[in-house]
């Protein structure tokens, strides 16, 4: 199976994706602002899981939202489903909404306090009857005895259960996944995602799973997309990504990790990265990386690498010197 | 730090004229006839011809504006010939019903009004920080509770009632303040001091009450902070914790609102003045507004807004000092 | 052992938050404190810095052989900040905001080492270069806000060690940062504590944590102990259900057993309330064994740890039917 979604060239031609990304870009605060999406490209193909990781304020969350249009790029294109989605004004939006749905990360947080379950998973155009809310509560591991709560009645792990149920509702093609289960307990967020799991595989939905915790999303995603300040920096399958990483930043990463065995934590080789992740306010010139990658040479401080087809597969990365 | 003082100075200067344009316009231009009312009820009609002229009010509206605010500056002659009068620098207008330019009446009642106001907020500070304190300290007592309900039943009891109890129980019967009877503290210090004592109290007790219960609560959200934690697992003495780390940050919220107060304050207390008869910018506001006379409201409410824009970038100012992350912004 | 701590019980008004733990702790030796949201992993640190406010706290703290709980809250508050320090998860809201980092990492070590300020300070600088700041001399004069995130926690770090304690406690001190930035912290950890055989207590949620620095684990369920073992044998061989749980649940870097769309062993149910606990072993609820095979005793008698595993003694496990030797009981 994983054969069958990794390997040839030509994988990206087998399915058209329901999902394009190009060139996406969001600067806020006008030109000289904050570039905190600088130029994106990927595709999301249908039934398919993307990961996106990348440490804290990297873009990803602004990556998801301007895919829902919740945000509109200020630059590149969205194209869902073979239509241009970029700049649909509110009015033509609506449709779209149904298709792509979004489950955030403050699973408590992303609930309205004083509306019940059930007026919450029904959402505001009342997709559902209390049928329909129950058997999706069902589906999530909750049940009918739930339906008339409120949210603060619920524990973590059971208010992301209720956030994935309302994404449900419009029976959506893709869901964008933002951090769904950073903010849950390791015992919860292994029912969450074997949930997430279950139901691509029932519903065929797709995901972009956003992510920092690279164990997640390596679990749950075939496909997956590194960024850095703004950019992506490595994209491929899940085996050349996890297993021979190819940019710098992808491998200090992996190996910043720390593995839940003691035995391997005493050999394996770690790469402690210098300083802090830059501000995207004031992006290094050339590679964004350089000031903390040990392999930087002159051209990596003048010139952008761009992002190109590296060893097997599709695999891509933007590095001079990819290893 | 000067460079955002001067910025703040020059947006203070602008507020202020758009304050002065809107009042001038609600003074000058609603009324049907301005001149009739400045002059007063008892005015022959000729008067309020003469009225009119020297308010100019036959000139075009800006015309009459820009006299207004360049009278501010440099003094002007209301009307022409003999019976012109002379308005010297700065010149808020004239009040015919005192015949006294506006700002001879404003500079004669002001230092009642800043006595008032810096005597009780001295005392309200004093009181209400204390009492708010000890009561966030002891939270959950008896103390704290009965110390809460105290100042509830003292904040909401009307100053002049207030004012009636304490003039009636240390006045009257106890005869151990004098009825309040303004001295200027230039004269006499003691009698000033003394004279006051009773405005003062019956003003802050309004305050501490309400600085109270603003300074107990934002002393329990303050010491709730991770930072505080951080202080107590230094070691430091809980004296330490409370005063340097904890009491700095609680103190922020009431900066900005004893700037308010202390600003609102300064342009007069009027119920205040009034019940004890203190011949302030507040009273004068009062006789001003009850004789309808208009120059004198005009007066006081630009002095209002000044002393309030001023307290405001007071306020901003010491937040620079007390809070690095402004000073930085 | 610096540290020995037993049957350690702290309860709030509203409940038991822990009941009944006991460890100990060498110098120079880390142990790792894990367990979900609400087990009790801070509640139990607080009350070894006797940071304690409102909680009843009772059993036995001894460190360095002296007795902590009950001692007199003076002695105790020497202790803290001086031998035994702590730094928390949120670096930024665990620094006063107000003060520079410079006279942050000062002030403790000016109370306990009673010097003046200008040795504390060139100690301050000395510990932010310790913990890697570049340019400290310039950076101890800045605040808080101006640091990342990373760089805080190594201002926490700084002003932790200062006074060179012989304890650490680090409460999540990486679970608000970047995967990098952690693993650049709890290289800064393990260093220090290399130099100065510091003695560690890093409580985590996070079993990789664990695994990269603990030399022992204890796993907390509860508010009690549900294992406690050398760090190689809780990984190695876990015996508690709910360590054997949290393992296979744990999702992995570089395992490949479970690939796409692969089910995670996941533990069923949620974390236990504090206000109204299981009855007897508070996991039983969500418990795999006793699921397959009730007994009794699960519901009725919460088990006390006991040695069981290949560590022997060091081997601890609360649960009724450990299954030792391939047979229960
Ligand atoms: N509305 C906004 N206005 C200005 N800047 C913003 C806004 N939203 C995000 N940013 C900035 O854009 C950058 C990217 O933010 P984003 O939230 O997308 O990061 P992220 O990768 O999701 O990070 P995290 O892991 O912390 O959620 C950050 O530097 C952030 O401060
Ligand atoms: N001051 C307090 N008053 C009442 N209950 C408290 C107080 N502090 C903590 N608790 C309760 O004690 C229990 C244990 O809390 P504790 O903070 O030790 O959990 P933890 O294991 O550190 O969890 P986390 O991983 O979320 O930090 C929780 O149920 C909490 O609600
Ligand atoms: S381009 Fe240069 S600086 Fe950037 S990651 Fe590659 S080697 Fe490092
Ligand atoms: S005592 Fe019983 S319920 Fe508790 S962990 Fe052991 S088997 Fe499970
Ligand atoms: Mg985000
Ligand atoms: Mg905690």
């Amino acid at each position: 199976m994983t054969e069958q979604l990794l390997t040839g060239p030509d994988t990206a031609n087998r399915t058209t994706p329901l999902l394009a990304v190009r060139d996406l870009r969001m600067t806020f605060g006008g030109r000289t602002g904050v570039k905190a999406v600088d130029g994106v490209t990927f595709d999301v193909r249908p039934g398919e899981t993307l990961g996106l990781v990348g440490e804290s304020g990297c873009g990803k969350t602004t990556t998801g939202r301007m895919i829902v249009r919740l945000l509109e790029p200020t630059g590149g294109t969205v194209t869902f489903d073979g239509r241009d989605i970029t700049h649909l004004g509110p009015r033509a939006l609506r449709p779209l909404r149904r298709d792509i749905q979004m489950i955030f990360q403050d699973p408590s947080a992303s609930l309205n306090p004083r509306q019940t379950v059930e007026r919450i998973v029904s959402g505001p155009l009342r997709l559902l009857d209390r049928r329909g809310v129950i058997e999706l509560l069902e589906r999530v591991g909750l049940g009918a005895e739930h339906a008339d709560r409120y949210p603060h009645e619920f524990s973590g792990g059971q208010a992301q259960r209720i956030g994935i149920a309302r994404a449900l509702a419009s029976r959506p093609k893709l869901i964008v996944c933002d951090e769904p289960v950073s903010a849950l307990d390791v015992s919860i967020q292994a029912q969450i995602v074997n949930l997430l799991v279950d139901l691509q595989r029932e519903l065929g939905l797709a995901y972009l799973f956003i992510a920092h915790d690279l164990s997640v999303v390596r679990h749950m995603c075939a496909r997956v997309a590194v960024m850095y300040l703004g950019r992506v920096v490595e994209i491929g399958s899940r085996e050349s990504v996890y297993t021979a990483p190819a940019h710098p930043y992808t491998r200090a990463l992996l190996s910043a990790v720390p593995v839940p065995d003691p035995e391997v934590e005493l050999t394996r080789e770690r790469i402690v990265l210098l300083g802090d992740p830059p501000s995207p306010a004031a992006p290094p010139p050339g590679c964004s990386f350089h000031p903390r990658c040990a392999l930087a040479r002159d051209i990596c401080r003048t010139e952008a690498p761009p992002l190109e087809i590296h060893g097997p597969g599709e695999r891509k990365v933007a590095c001079h010197f990819p290893g | 730090m000067t460079l955002y003082a001067l910025r703040r100075l020059a947006a203070v200067a602008g507020v202020l004229l758009v304050i002065c344009a809107v009042t001038f316009a609600i003074f000058y231009l609603l009324p049907s006839d301005p001149a009739a009312h400045a002059c007063g009820k008892t005015c022959t009609p000729e008067q309020v011809t003469l009225v009119r002229e020297q308010m100019g009010l036959d000139r075009p509206v800006h015309e009459q504006f820009g006299g207004y605010v360049a009278g501010i500056f440099a003094g002007r002659t209301l009307g022409t010939g003999p019976a012109a009068l002379e308005c010297s620098v700065p010149c808020f207008g004239y009040s015919y019903q005192n015949a006294l330019p506006v700002w001879d009446l404003l500079t004669d009642r002001l230092p009642v009004s800043v006595s008032l106001a810096v005597g009780s907020a001295v005392l309200w500070l004093a009181g209400g920080l204390a009492v708010g304190l000890v009561a966030a300290l002891r939270r959950g007592t008896v103390l704290d509770r009965s110390l809460m309900a105290a100042t509830l039943a003292s904040a909401s009891v009307p100053v002049y009632f207030t004012a009636m109890m304490l003039l009636l129980v240390l006045v009257q019967q106890l005869e151990w303040l004098p009825y309040p009877d303004y001295r200027p503290i230039t004269e006499d210090p003691a009698a000033w001091a003394g004279n006051l004592l009773l405005p003062w109290m019956t003003l802050a007790s309004l305050y501490a009450a309400m600085y109270a219960r603003l300074t107990r609560a934002s002393m329990i959200e303050t010491m709730a902070e991770p930072y505080i934690r951080t202080a107590r697992a230094k070691g430091l003495h809980e004296r330490t914790v409370v005063t340097k780390h904890g009491l700095r940050s609680a103190l922020t919220p009431i900066v900005t609102i004893f700037g308010m107060d202390l600003g609102g304050l300064l342009a007069g207390a009027v119920i205040t003045e009034h019940v004890f008869g203190l011949p302030g910018v507040g009273q004068l506001t009062y006789d001003a507004i009850f004789k309808a006379d208009q120059p004198v409201v005009l007066g006081v409410t630009l002095l209002a807004a000044f002393f309030i824009t001023l307290a405001n970038l007071g306020v901003d100012l010491v937040y620079a000092l007390i809070d690095p992350r402004v000073r930085y912004a | 052992m610096i540290l020995q701590v037993r049957d350690l019980r702290v309860s709030f008004p509203a409940g038991t938050a822990v009941d009944g733990i006991s460890f100990g702790l060498e110098r120079g030796r880390t142990l790792g404190v894990v367990g979900e949201s609400g087990s009790g992993k801070s509640v139990s640190s607080l009350a070894i810095m006797g940071l304690h406010r409102e909680a009843a706290v009772s059993g036995s703290i001894v460190f360095d052989g002296e007795e902590l709980v009950g001692a007199p809250a003076s002695r105790v508050r020497e202790l803290r900040g001086r031998r035994m320090a702590m730094i928390f998860q949120d670096p930024l809201s665990s620094l006063h905001p107000f003060y520079t980092v410079g006279e942050q990492i000062a002030e403790a070590y000016r109370l306990h080492l009673r010097t003046s300020r200008r040795v504390a300070r060139e100690r301050a600088v000395e510990m932010l270069a310790e913990v890697g700041i570049p340019e400290p001399r310039r950076r101890a004069d800045e605040y808080p806000h101006h640091f990342s995130g990373g760089m805080r926690q190594r201002v926490m770090i700084a002003m932790a060690l200062s006074c060179e304690p012989d304890l650490l406690i680090a409460d999540e001190p990486t679970t608000a940062l970047d995967v990098t930035v952690q693993a650049q912290i709890l290289e800064l950890i393990r260093k220090i504590q290399e130099d100065r055989a510091v003695a560690v207590m890093m409580i985590t949620h996070d079993l990789g944590v664990v695994a990269r620095v603990a030399d022992e684990v204890l796993v907390m369920y509860g508010g009690r102990t549900a294992e406690h073992a050398p760090a190689r044998e809780i990984f190695r061989s876990p015996r508690h259900p709910y360590t054997r749980g949290l393992l296979a649940s744990v999702l992995r870097l570089t395992a490949g057993e479970e690939e796409d769309g692969g089910r995670l062993p996941a533990i069923p149910g949620n974390p236990p309330s504090l206000l109204a606990p299981p009855s007897g072993c508070r996991f039983h609820p969500r418990c795999a064994r006793y699921a397959a095979a009730p007994d009794d005793a699960c519901v009725t008698e919460a088990p006390e740890p006991r040695p069981a595993g290949p560590g022997g003694a060091t081997h601890r496990t609360a649960c009724h039917l450990i299954d030792i030797s391939g047979g229960r009981r």
